[in-house]
């Protein structure tokens, strides 16, 4: 049988997007946040997660996405990354699929960018494509303020 | 075990964390009376008494070390009291002008559409110390002062250098930190080079009002009144006589597993004439221990031979006439009488000693040995 693996997914800007199930700590509905100025843009702001302060990162904007459109509101996808919880902003939540790895292939070449390095590859589901992402690289903040830096 | 009986994994999860920072937890059941919890959690050195301030609607906290007083100004004040020095804002404070920044143009926030909401135009500064240079902060509103538990940022924030953490506060909100010298940093209060600061305290030192110094006062040859900045002194030292060995014609001595050069201020400050044959004098065994001043400069050590020392004193020391004999930097009132302060460069190179190079020294005990 063939090796298979869980994924959480989510929606960002009607595409599919998945985090390895293993890394994710929990999902919430949207909290209160507290923004934080002079940061980077892709951080949303601080949220209280029963006492313990984590870091909501704007996943659209990291994605270099369009921007979420007003009202409405973000659900929390709380990974593990090695600096500690990260909450990551999605839209919507999908279902937890398992998929095996004879549908995994890597990024087309014309993907470019920054975002080449979040999204390790798809998993060529019945109807639709499930972009894996990875979790440490989404969390990853300097590397970004940097890109964004240059590309002023 | 049924549907809503406990598993028991919850309270074991409670009590591997309390005691990872170094708290117990203590549980007393009797059945049918209740459960008691005490949990015991150590004060950290984490909790710092803060005020909290508002501005642009959030909230931030600022560590009460750094907080020196509260101004408030009432609208009909802020016309004359903030003034501008060619656009730089600047509040009178009893007499000396106080830089004025603004807590959300720093921010960046997005300025109030009103900014008189809730103030009436009134304009509250928080008076700040970042480094040695103070600074107003003008926030939107002054809360109160709590006592917060400090919550480090994270990697992705710690770029952020106008924060220094931050804390859940009452309400279940998150609040943020200021760091105060990365904000005065941020709004050029402070340079890095600390510039200004610098040339004031040089200002300060030529003759006017202003802080202290404390000075290592002690008695050179002749029982004449000397004294060094206190902030240049590593140590004092006494040795006794038998101690002290030559080393071609200069006194030094073993100290701490170094070569301590001895510069004798007796020789130093004698007549040119004079001076090879003091130089050249051994120590008199006869006498009693010697009082050095072990000092650091230029990242070399030597020692100082004085005569006594005397005290150690804070003095404006603004009262000063030009130096009357090499080696000293000029003549200055301290505690009331006239002393001599020493230039210890000009001593040094009078002097004329390798003083101990960690590396120097070791290879010179090499060869002593």
């Amino acid at each position: 049988m063939a090796q298979t693996s869980q994924f959480c997914t989510f929606y960002l800007d009607k595409l599919l997007f998945g985090v390895e199930l293993k890394g994710v700590q929990e999902v919430i509905r949207s909290l209160e946040m507290t923004r934080v100025p002079l940061a980077p843009a892709v951080v949303s702001g601080l949220i209280n997660l029963r006492g313990q302060i984590v870091t909501a990162v704007d996943l659209r904007r990291r994605l270099e996405l369009e921007p979420r459109p007003a009202g409405m509101l973000a659900m929390n996808v709380v990974v593990r990354s090695t600096d500690g919880a990260v909450s990551l902003l999605v839209d919507e939540i999908g279902d937890v699929v398992e998929v095996e790895e004879t549908t995994f292939e890597p990024p087309p070449e014309t993907l470019r960018g920054s975002v080449r390095t979040m999204i390790v590859g798809v998993h060529k589901l019945n109807d639709r494509l499930l972009h894996v992402l990875d979790i440490e690289k989404a969390c990853q903040m300097t590397e970004v303020a940097e890109t964004a830096a240059a590309g002023r | 075990m049924t549907n809503v009986s406990g598993r028991g994994v919850g309270m074991d999860v409670v009590k591997t964390n309390v005691e990872k920072i170094g708290g117990t937890v203590d549980v007393q059941s009797a059945l049918g009376r209740g459960t008691t919890v005490r949990v015991k959690i150590p004060l950290t050195l984490a909790i710092i008494p803060a005020l909290v301030v508002t501005c642009g609607g959030d909230r931030y906290a600022i560590p009460q070390v750094s907080l020196l007083e509260l101004v408030r100004l009432e609208a009909d004040e802020v016309g004359k009291g903030i003034e501008l020095v060619h656009g730089a804002p600047v509040y009178r404070l009893r007499g000396r002008l106080l830089p004025l920044v603004y807590l959300n143009r720093e921010l960046k926030l997005a300025a109030d559409a009103n900014p008189a909401t809730g103030n009436n135009g009134a304009v509250n500064i928080v008076v700040l110390q970042a480094d040695e240079r103070q600074f107003g902060l003008v926030v939107d509103q002054i809360n109160d002062t709590e006592e917060i538990v400090v919550k480090p940022l994270r990697k992705q924030l710690k770029t952020v250098k106008t924060f220094a953490g931050s804390s859940i506060m009452g309400d279940g909100k998150v609040a943020l930190i200021l760091d105060v010298l990365g904000l005065a940093q941020r709004a050029s209060v402070v340079t890095e080079t600390r510039h200004r600061a610098l040339t004031e305290k040089a200002t300060e030192s030529a003759g006017t009002a202003g802080d202290k110094q404390t000075f290592l006062l002690f008695a050179g040859p002749g029982d004449c009144r000397m004294a060094i900045p206190l902030s240049t002194l590593a140590r004092l030292e006494e040795f006794p006589v038998s101690q002290v060995e030559m080393s071609g014609r200069q006194w030094v001595t073993q100290y701490r597993g170094q070569i301590l050069p001895l510069i004798r201020l007796n020789v130093v400050l004698e007549e040119r004439r004079n001076r090879l044959r003091a130089l050249q004098a051994p120590p008199a065994l006869d006498s009693g221990p010697i009082q050095v001043l072990v000092l650091n400069h230029d990242g070399r050590s030597f020692g100082l031979v004085v005569e006594r020392i005397l005290d150690i004193v804070e003095d404006r020391a603004d009262v000063r006439s030009a130096a009357t004999r090499a080696a000293v930097l000029y003549s200055v009132v301290i505690g009331d009488r006239v002393t001599e302060l020493l230039d210890i460069p000009a001593i040094l190179r009078s002097a004329d000693v390798s003083a101990a190079r960690p590396g120097l020294a070791m290879r010179s005990a090499e060869v002593a040995n």
